[in-house]
């Protein structure tokens, strides 16, 4: 089998409501990018990346795309199903720009489950439940206002939040720990997720301030040193998110005791095989994970979800899916959605999504 | 003062020395260069590069630069060229990262700026030192006595500094670095550097295979922080970072960590020349020596170089990378004219150069 054609799509995918608000920005639509892999044989892969915005993190849209044609002539008529031989070549044409070369991995394992009929789950070793956990990212807002998202999202069935904090004074994020834990029912488990917002001097203080209450800490600085530096002084669990930026990184924050788990982009480290990789090191260390990505689609949630599914269930912290703010769906019959805080595992062949292409914009083709 | 307009222009830059080789198997027979040129509401002009080594030699690529620009050009639109600190946190808060894309823009800023004013770049960024740079030849892996033929072509030529590129294989490895310094005379300076294709057991096998008594530093042995410093703790040869050390937090780590002697600045790959100054001087507060050089570039390129390493202390500065050696097109035209192996600021204001429109053509892309 020989990859005949590569099409690379562009799509705006609009956020439903209030625009989604980080620490450091806030975005009203997200670029989207949609590669296509097309075989001699006729069957077709999907693989997608979504960038949260170029400020969230080392990545933005136009980039992704001017990767993808540096990458996709280079790739023209080799053999897809030797997945590793492809992405070696991928890294052989260009250095670095995971995120970009995480749209070709996706679409590569999508191929290869269509052609051997096999869900990815399937080809990653078996999913362990048939749905998997989510969690909700409640935006940057006031105590009151988080609050009432927490009795609400707890109502609609989720079991773990993340709470959205940074970018105003730690004594604001003091209160919104306090409050949500006033609120919030005793079993649901709460991440405050600063987004490399908080100096450590306020990172230390919020988690010295909220000894007594049981949550996570995720990324609260910007550098892997200021986490590294901070660690000591911290009452709760480390999780790390942007400074896991790769294999190398996370074994580094295993090794160095200061990750005490992980919340995983999965196009920031390259793909759905960059991620086996690092479920397998975290299983072996016993640090929880989840599999998130920034942003993205149906083809981007059901990767997610996929690779939740093989993590085994003391350590998996579920999938994060950008499904609540989106309205459409590329697959009217198989969108991968949240259903009262679970999301089922996709059945069908590889990604088990099949975009309808017609909603993209095509941009570039290279056969 | 307030940026009117953006442009960017396109040009690709032949190898001049057919194939460049790099450890990895890695080859460059040209370079996709991006040129930016901003004009202030005033009417001054001012010019900057990026121009990557190839795709695979950091993570930058020339339709990478070009990107970020798009994303980061709008957002400069009426911001004041002057003020280089804010005009960087403007670029960081449109596009995190991507130094290759921003540099070329701040650049053109000093170059704007220097012109505005009558100064050159060089007293802007701390004022002219009294030496002329002594430029390093840059030798790429080959056979050994075929890379001893090609120091002794430079140093003919009045180098006294050379960068000799090695990475394939420990005995050959150490074949190359024997025959490259064979010929050493007094007062050359000698850079080993692997960028980056070497494991750590690949390195030490090599710097075992070595007598004592040759003078080099060992540049980039290693891919990843772990390997170059485990390294690093197990060799008495100076080690000097380059593609891993990117940004001022790299260096304050390479110091706490006691990790490195000296580093290569690379305008392009450190930020620009904001970026490069605040570097440069913690680089002198750390005792760490530099070589100031590019990715690679044609004359625009070098103009920036040369205006960086203008300010550097001579007991710090190491040598300079004339990349214009590297490829076969001239772009812009100006007083840096090389003698004896060592060249020196021009005193025109800002960059001191005019390109040559002929070769740039016409903007690719404007923002105004």
């Amino acid at each position: 089998m020989k990859i005949s054609a590569i099409h690379i799509y562009q799509h705006d995918l609009d956020i439903k409501g209030k625009p989604y608000k980080m620490a450091m920005s806030a975005v009203a639509s997200l670029d989207t990018t949609i590669v296509e892999i097309v075989s001699d044989s006729g069957i077709s892969g999907f693989g997608e990346v979504c960038p949260l915005g170029p400020v969230y993190q080392e990545a933005h849209a136009l980039g992704a795309r001017a990767a993808l044609c540096e990458l996709a002539p280079h790739l023209i008529g080799m053999n897809p199903l030797h997945y590793g031989n492809v992405m070696h070549r991928c890294n052989l044409a260009l250095m670095g720009h995971n995120y970009a070369k995480a749209a070709i991995d996706m679409a590569l394992w999508d191929l290869l489950g269509k052609h051997y009929n096999a869900p990815i789950s399937a080809l990653l070793g078996g999913a362990k439940r048939e749905k998997v956990p989510s969690y909700y990212a409640i935006s940057i807002d006031s105590p009151d206002e988080v609050a009432r998202m927490v009795i609400e999202k707890e109502a609609q069935g989720f079991g773990a939040l993340q709470i959205k904090i940074g970018g105003r004074s730690v004594q604001e994020d003091i209160a919104l720990a306090r409050k949500v834990f006033e609120v919030k029912n005793p079993s649901t488990t709460i991440a405050l997720d600063a987004n490399r917002a908080l100096t450590t001097t306020q990172a230390i203080q919020l988690s010295q301030s909220c000894r007594n209450l049981d949550f996570v800490l995720e990324q609260p600085c910007d550098s892997y040193q200021e986490l590294k530096a901070i660690k000591a002084n911290l009452c709760h669990p480390l999780y790390l998110d942007e400074s896991a930026k790769d294999l190398s990184s996370i074994v580094q924050a295993i090794a160095e005791g200061v990750a005490d788990g992980f919340g995983m982009k999965m196009t920031r480290v390259g793909g759905i095989g960059a991620m086996r990789s690092i479920i397998d090191i975290c299983q072996a260390q016993f640090k929880p994970l989840s599999c998130d990505d920034s942003w993205g689609g149906d083809l981007v949630a059901a990767a997610c979800v996929h690779l939740a599914s093989i993590v085994e269930l003391n350590l998996s912290r579920g999938a994060w899916i950008a499904a609540p703010y989106i309205d459409e769906s590329y697959d009217s019959k198989n969108s991968v959605q949240i259903s009262e805080g679970w999301i089922d595992v996709p059945k069908g062949p590889g990604l088990g999504v099949v975009p309808d292409t017609h909603m993209f914009t095509l941009c570039y083709s290279f056969s | 003062m307030k940026i009117a307009k953006i442009d960017v222009f396109q040009t690709y830059l032949p190898y001049s020395g057919g194939v460049y080789h790099l450890s990895g198997g890695r080859e460059y027979a040209g370079f996709d260069a991006t040129f930016v040129r901003v004009t202030s509401d005033c009417g001054i002009e001012g010019w900057g590069e990026s121009t990557p080594f190839g795709s695979t030699y950091i993570a930058a690529h020339g339709a990478g630069a070009r990107a970020g620009i798009a994303e980061i050009a709008p957002n400069l639109l009426g911001k004041d060229p002057r003020h280089l600190d804010r005009l960087n946190d403007a670029m960081d808060g449109a596009l995190v990262g991507h130094n290759h894309a921003k540099t070329p823009i701040d650049v053109a800023c000093w170059d704007i700026f220097g012109q505005s004013v009558g100064m050159p770049v060089c007293d802007l960024l701390g004022g002219r030192t009294s030496q002329a740079l002594p430029l390093i030849s840059s030798i790429y892996a080959g056979e050994p006595q075929d890379m001893r033929a090609r120091v002794q072509t430079h140093r003919e030529a009045g180098y006294r500094g050379h960068s000799v590129k090695i990475g394939s294989e420990p005995a050959l490895d150490a074949e190359r670095i024997k025959a490259s310094l064979a010929d050493r005379k007094p007062g050359e300076y000698f850079i080993v550097d692997a960028n980056g294709g070497m494991s750590a057991e690949h390195a030490l096998r090599l710097l075992n295979l070595l007598p004592r008594n040759l003078d080099f530093v060992l540049e980039a042995p290693c891919a990843t922080w772990r390997e170059t410093l485990s390294v690093r703790r197990r060799t008495s040869v100076p080690i000097v970072w380059d593609e891993l050390a990117q940004n001022e937090e790299d260096i304050i780590h390479l110091i706490s960590t006691d990790g490195a002697d000296g580093i290569g600045l690379k305008i392009s790959k450190n930020g620009g020349l904001t970026h490069c100054r605040r570097q440069r001087d913690i680089c002198v507060a750390a005792g760490y020596t530099m070589s100031v050089q590019e990715t690679t570039g044609s004359d625009i390129a070098f103009a920036a170089i040369v205006h960086l390493a203008q300010t550097v202390p001579d007991k710090y500065l190491r040598c300079v990378l004339d990349c214009r050696d590297m490829v076969s097109v001239k772009t812009a035209e100006g007083d840096y004219l090389v003698k004896n192996g060592c060249i020196s600021a021009p005193q025109s204001p800002g960059l001191g150069v005019s390109p040559r429109m002929d070769i740039l053509g016409e903007a690719i892309l404007s923002y105004s």
